[in-house]
């Protein structure tokens, strides 16, 4: 056991010495939110959303470690449930904006003429749409669900996505070993994932987790307008309901405040800590 | 056997939103030449006089402006791209960068097994056994030591070694070689000229060796090409060409080969030369060497010479007209 372990124990404090410390940081910061949202029902105690678990507006307690709501909801409960709404919807919106954005990017970025022109146009359009605005206009149009408001933030994030893998493509097309894999007599599917992707991917990654980043910052301005879905618990929302009661009972506003900083925050320093790993020459040796 | 007949290609210059450019770099302009089976054709110039985009349109990397390439007797820039996949395996090439012509991201044997994989039905260990053979051709011994490596983590003769073991993997029976050696260490050159020397012993198969090297071209070649800002200048048989160069480029390209005797370099005539190579976008009138040439006449200045057939060669210079 113990001589299984060593190595382990190793190779992590080798790859922590090549990391930066905002990737450290943001990685354990990450990854502590992410055990949170996944314990959520084992370090509660009141199910989530449930009103009058507690009497109104009582102040943080032993029983109520946050305190309770206008409907008697408990806030520490619903503020944990949030950070799952929030990651859920992040990750699976940008999930979304990545299936349009890598097609829409790899084909403009390989193929010139038409192809290209149409699609980037495409992109600059729904690039210029403020993003928010439209994923507000696509949410109020087809009713506050769930799978609607991450379908919109998908919808509004991909075009980055789109332009960067196109860039990326457009530098590494014209790189000689994609001109030997031409020569060998790859297909052109092969050398778009099997070739150019591969190479691609690195550039684009550390984008993509800022991009989690923005839709939960929009999902949470969604729900502070009151378009979110009701029948989650989402921090957004919360907080639109505290600004009412905000006089009188500021923990309403300040724990689930917090909670959705510290979120960004730690998806920053994941993201920025990406891009200073991912380019070889910011990263010390 | 490959018959290249009158190629061009020509590159636009600053495109305009409506309407085609008018200036064209001409690339390639006018480029024959056949190679039997078993022919050996270098090509020399400097850089920027349009070899390797000469290589790129015999093997269809690029599309020309005009003219035809016949590889056994099949117009290859007339086929399909089904068609031209066929014909892949037949005519492969060796790149000038080693390292940039390996995907950074692949193993060697993922590399060399792909090759396999889109062209034959073999099995993934039928294709390993393959692999390993191919290793060992090119002198990259023991195998096994180098298939989970990354190009990074070979030398420069190592990477060279796999990008040739990737071109002779289907035999082709067309091997162009762009600058084999130009990335490569000294000491490492003639190790892989050697290595090149012996799959054409090999295999008897058609080489095209590019390289602004003649003394190169020399060691592989039997015949060769010079070429001076796409234009063909000089072609026939290297020997001839070299102990008594016709045209005054390719006097000034053997007078740069090294000689190590100094007995004998001291006697060598040198030729001298005026200037620089022009500019492809605006190149001289008439005889583009002329700016250049210690032998220019007025003639020169006007009208681009005509290839003329002078001992067994070919060459475009009015001193032999």
């Amino acid at each position: 056991m113990a001589n299984r372990v060593y190595p382990l124990i190793c190779y992590i404090s080798r790859l922590t010495k090549r990391l930066n410390p905002r990737l450290m940081t943001g990685i354990i910061l990450i990854s502590f939110l992410i055990l949170i949202a996944l314990l959520a029902p084992l370090i509660t105690w009141y199910p989530p959303l449930k009103s009058l678990v507690g009497k109104p507006f009582t102040p943080p307690n032993l029983q109520h470690p946050f305190g309770t709501d206008d409907l008697g909801r408990d806030i520490y409960t619903n503020v944990i449930y949030g950070i799952r709404t929030s990651l859920t919807i992040g990750v699976s919106s940008v999930i979304i904006a990545l299936l349009i954005g890598v097609i829409a990017g790899v084909l403009a970025g390989y193929y010139s003429g038409i192809v290209e022109d149409v699609l980037m146009r495409l992109t600059d359009m729904t690039l210029i749409l403020p993003q928010f605005l439209l994923a507000l206009v696509i949410v109020a149009i087809f009713g506050q669900s769930f799978q609607n408001i991450i379908l919109a933030i998908g919808i509004v994030s991909w075009p980055g996505i789109a332009r960067m893998l196109r860039a990326e493509f457009l530098s590494i097309k014209e790189r000689p070993f994609i001109e030997a894999a031409r020569a060998v007599g790859l297909s052109d599917m092969r050398i778009i994932f099997g070739e150019i992707l591969p190479n691609a991917i690195p550039a684009v990654i550390p984008y993509v987790v800022l991009q989690v980043n923005t839709a939960i910052l929009v999902e949470a301005g969604l729900g502070f307008l009151g378009v979110g879905d009701p029948n989650v618990p989402s921090l957004g929302l919360m907080l639109n309901t505290a600004q009412q009661y905000l006089t009188r009972s500021w923990w309403m506003a300040l724990f689930p405040g917090l909670v959705l900083s510290f979120l960004v925050v730690a998806l920053n320093l994941l993201g920025d800590g990406l891009i200073d790993y991912m380019n070889p020459r910011l990263r010390k040796r | 056997m490959l018959r290249v007949i009158d190629v061009k290609k020509y590159f636009p210059v600053g495109t305009r939103i409506f309407g085609k450019s008018r200036h064209y770099l001409k690339a390639v302009d006018s480029i024959s030449f056949n190679a039997f089976q078993g022919d050996s054709i270098g090509i020399v110039g400097e850089s920027g006089s349009g070899k390797t985009t000469l290589a790129r349109v015999i093997l269809r990397l690029i599309e020309p402006t005009s003219g035809e390439v016949y590889f056994n007797n099949i117009n290859i820039l007339k086929l399909g791209r089904r068609e031209i996949w066929k014909l892949r395996p037949k005519m492969q090439m060796v790149f000038q960068d080693p390292m940039a012509s390996l995907n950074p991201r692949k193993k060697i044997k993922q590399i060399l097994s792909q090759v396999f994989e889109i062209h034959t039905n073999l099995t993934r260990q039928e294709i390993l056994e393959r692999v390993i053979e191919l290793l060992e051709k090119v002198g990259l011994t023991p195998p096994e030591l180098f298939l989970d490596r990354y190009p990074h983590e070979l030398s420069g003769g190592q990477r060279q070694r796999i990008c040739i073991a990737r071109a002779i993997a289907l035999n082709p029976e067309l091997l162009i070689a762009d600058e084999p050696v130009s990335a490569l260490d000294v000491s490492v050159r003639g190790q892989i000229v050697n290595l090149l020397l012996d799959i054409y012993e090999q295999y008897r198969i058609t080489y095209i060796v590019i390289s602004h090297d003649i003394a190169l071209i020399k060691n592989i070649c039997k015949n060769a090409l010079v070429m001076y800002l796409g234009k063909m200048v000089e072609r026939g048989e290297i020997e001839k060409i070299i102990n008594e160069p016709l045209h005054p480029y390719t006097q000034l390209l053997i007078s740069t080969i090294p000689i190590p005797d100094p007995e004998i370099a001291r006697k060598r005539k040198r030729v001298s030369v005026i200037g620089d190579i022009p500019s492809l976008l605006n190149p001289p009138r008439g005889c583009y060497f002329h700016p250049r040439c210690p032998y220019s006449m007025d003639k020169c200045r006007l009208e681009y010479p005509p290839l003329v057939e002078v001992d067994d060669r070919l060459v475009s210079c009015y001193l032999y007209s």
